[in-house]
């Protein structure tokens, strides 16, 4: 009982993160859907573990529980591997900014000479 | 062609060099007068930069430090819109012998390469530390595995290109894994290259302040990256 309802805290309070964003538009309409249905079949799963057998009747995983843990898995690292792909463009882009300010400024300090 | 027809830039990149910077562009400045000197300073809290412009080099400065490939490539950029006609790369800590420059210019300008490579294993005049010559050795492997370029020196940073060449070459990373990206742009834009024989003087303060050897895992990693994710 106690862990169902600190997952359902914890997930609410995500939804409400989320709803927030959404209202001062710094995510827009799909990603606000997906990351809130996400977070209510976290809650519908932690009341109704059995629903999870059936997933894993499907991909012939033993236990419910199992199936949800390698899917988490796969899911979390995808998640990553999208981070640090965005990182490295992030990096890029602020190398950009950062060498054409040194060029641009060594431009204006000769203009002043 | 003679030297004194060509617009000739020397790149600098710099972390920290104060005390030894100034000394080197005097240097270069009294041995090549008509050189540009261009000392990229890569966000050091010392007095580096200063140091530099008052020796006479135009200074660059990038506000965040982001490694020597990055500095590298702000130089090379600068170098080109000033309407370079050669870029000769060295390192700032007084690793590299000013009057060795003569050694890339003179087959660069007989046309010979449109890159020239610093090899300190071509003649045996550098006291290479064993550590450091057993990693470079692996290095020069590696390249040969990656790049399939046989060369008998890697991450030597005294390098001389032709514009053209320097134009081609798309430096990505941004620290020390740029040395082994040059040579496969070498080998993708199918440059002529030639190897000559330099000093790479070790010094007390050159160990202590420059490459390690235990960076060479973290290069490789990233060339594997780059390599698999990115290109």
């Amino acid at each position: 009982m106690v862990i169902q309802v600190l997952v359902t805290a914890i997930s609410l309070f995500v939804v409400g993160k989320a709803a927030t964003a959404y209202v001062h538009k710094r995510i827009r309409i799909p990603a606000f859907v997906i990351w809130a249905l996400f977070w209510v079949a976290i809650i519908v799963v932690v009341w109704q573990p059995n629903l999870t057998d059936r997933l894993a009747a499907l991909l012939q995983v033993g236990r419910g529980a199992d199936a949800v843990f390698y899917l988490s898995l796969v899911v979390i690292f995808y998640l990553l591997f999208r981070i640090y792909i965005r990182f490295e463009r992030i990096d890029s882009h602020i190398t950009t900014l950062v060498r054409e300010i040194a060029i641009l400024n060594k431009r204006v300090d000769d203009t002043k000479k | 062609m003679t030297r004194n027809d060509k617009r000739i830039f020397v790149l600098l990149p710099a972390y920290r060099e104060a005390g030894v910077i100034g000394g080197i562009v005097s240097e270069i400045r009294q041995r090549y007068p008509h050189f540009s000197i261009v000392v990229i300073d890569d966000c050091s809290y010392d007095t580096t930069a200063q140091e530099a412009a008052l020796a006479g080099a135009h200074v660059l400065k990038h506000c965040i430090n982001l490694g020597q490939g990055a500095a590298v490539k702000t130089g090379v950029t600068f170098a080109i819109q000033n309407a370079a006609d050669i870029i000769v790369h060295m390192d700032s800590d007084g690793q590299h012998v000013v009057s060795e420059i003569d050694l890339l210019l003179n087959p660069l300008l007989s046309g010979k390469a449109d890159i020239i490579l610093g090899s300190r294993f071509l003649a045996n005049q550098s006291n290479v530390p064993t550590l450091r010559r057993l990693v470079l050795k692996a290095g020069i492997l590696f390249t040969w595995f990656f790049s399939g370029l046989r060369l008998t020196d890697t991450h030597n940073g005294f390098r001389a290109s032709t514009r053209e060449a320097a134009q081609k070459i798309a430096i990505n990373e941004n620290r020390m894994a740029h040395a082994s990206e040059i040579l496969h742009e070498i080998v993708r834009h199918n440059l002529s290259y030639v190897e000559v024989p330099v000093t790479v003087l070790y010094t007390k303060y050159s160990l202590l302040h420059g490459q390690k050897s235990s960076n060479a895992f973290h290069i490789v990693t990233r060339l594997l990256w780059r390599k698999l994710f990115l290109e």
